[in-house]
């Protein structure tokens, strides 16, 4: 059975950076979110977003898609397939960890 | 997806619930564009009384329709852009729909049975009910309104007015409610909006992730 620290060890680094987490727990609320929105509703500057979401394409959690809309350029975010299952399978395991935690009782034994 | 309510970051607090619920509902949230709406049902009995001609109705929703679309503008530029998922999309639709049918069964049951209560004024605040339960209790000002047009559909068993009087085609009080509502909610849901959205932060040399 995984001790808890397995569980720690085991978490997804790339989702549990605090940013990149609220990037990925917005976007499972929606189909698409532009860059702008993602802006406002994290407080994060562009250069900080940009960065976050490079991090998150290159792990194939998300797909940026650049559209133009009228002249001006939009990009839009969205999950991919494999990002809607981390992100789900990501706070699974923090909610199981999270109850684990609680179940604590003094006479087990803490070397197990 | 169950989650811990708060997330303590680099850049502060970030409160996960929070990106959630503004995700969902920030087509919802965009309440300045129901202000025009609120306004003409105001006007309609208020500036030209219970015999409206047809053409001034026709001509007060397509401007408020225009606005609608152009304050629309103002919170794309604003606060950006989000697609909705297609799960919640068809959820409003249905709802729409089933209230325009209630409407209609209202209209109709009331002017067969004249029924001692507001038909019309009941859909109405089930409408407004059916609004606070998707916003995950977070604007209760729903639940007021809803309140208030249940309150005035029971009106007529006080003896005061008949129910079509309130609520139906010779009705006023009905209008000046609707767009009282429209004014209420629709401030609220923008200062809901704005108080909740983060301002754009200083660009710095330092951004580097």
């Amino acid at each position: 059975m995984p001790t808890p620290f397995d569980e720690i060890a085991g978490l997804n680094k790339v989702i549990h950076e605090p940013a990149r987490l609220a990037i990925m727990t917005a976007l499972t609320s929606c189909t698409s979110a532009d860059f702008l929105f993602l802006q406002r509703l994290t407080g994060l500057t562009k250069g900080n977003l940009s960065g976050h979401l490079s991090k998150l394409e290159k792990a194939e959690m998300v797909k940026i898609d650049k559209r133009f809309i009228g002249k001006k350029p939009h990009t839009f975010v969205s999950l991919t397939r494999e990002g809607e299952r981390a992100i789900e399978h990501h706070w699974n395991r923090l909610e199981n960890l999270r109850n684990g935690a609680l179940q604590w009782k003094p006479d087990e034994d803490p070397v197990a | 997806m169950s989650q811990t309510a708060h997330h303590e970051s680099a850049e502060g607090s970030i409160d996960l619930r929070r990106l959630q619920f503004l995700t969902e509902n920030y087509t919802h949230l965009q309440g300045l564009r129901l202000i025009p709406f609120g306004v003409a049902f105001m006007a309609k009995p208020l500036i030209w009384g219970p015999q409206l001609d047809k053409a001034v109705l026709l001509g007060l929703m397509t401007v408020a329709v225009v606005l609608f679309y152009w304050i629309g503008l103002y919170y794309k530029r604003t606060f950006g852009r989000v697609q909705r998922r297609r799960s919640a999309q068809l959820r409003d639709t249905l709802a729409v729909v089933l209230f325009f049918v209630a409407v209609v069964a209202s209209l109709s049951l009331e002017e067969r049975f004249q029924p001692p209560v507001s038909l019309l004024g009941l859909s109405m605040a089930a409408l407004f009910v059916y609004i606070y339960r998707c916003s995950a209790g977070q604007r209760p000002y729903y639940l007021a309104v809803a309140a208030l047009f249940a309150s005035l559909s029971l009106v007529p068993l006080l003896g005061i007015a008949r129910p079509d009087e309130i609520f139906g085609r010779p009705g006023w009080l009905g209008d000046i409610a609707l767009g009282a509502a429209y004014l209420f909610v629709g401030i609220l849901d923008h200062l809901l909006l704005v108080r909740s959205m983060k301002p754009l932060p200083e660009e710095s040399d330092a951004d580097a992730v």
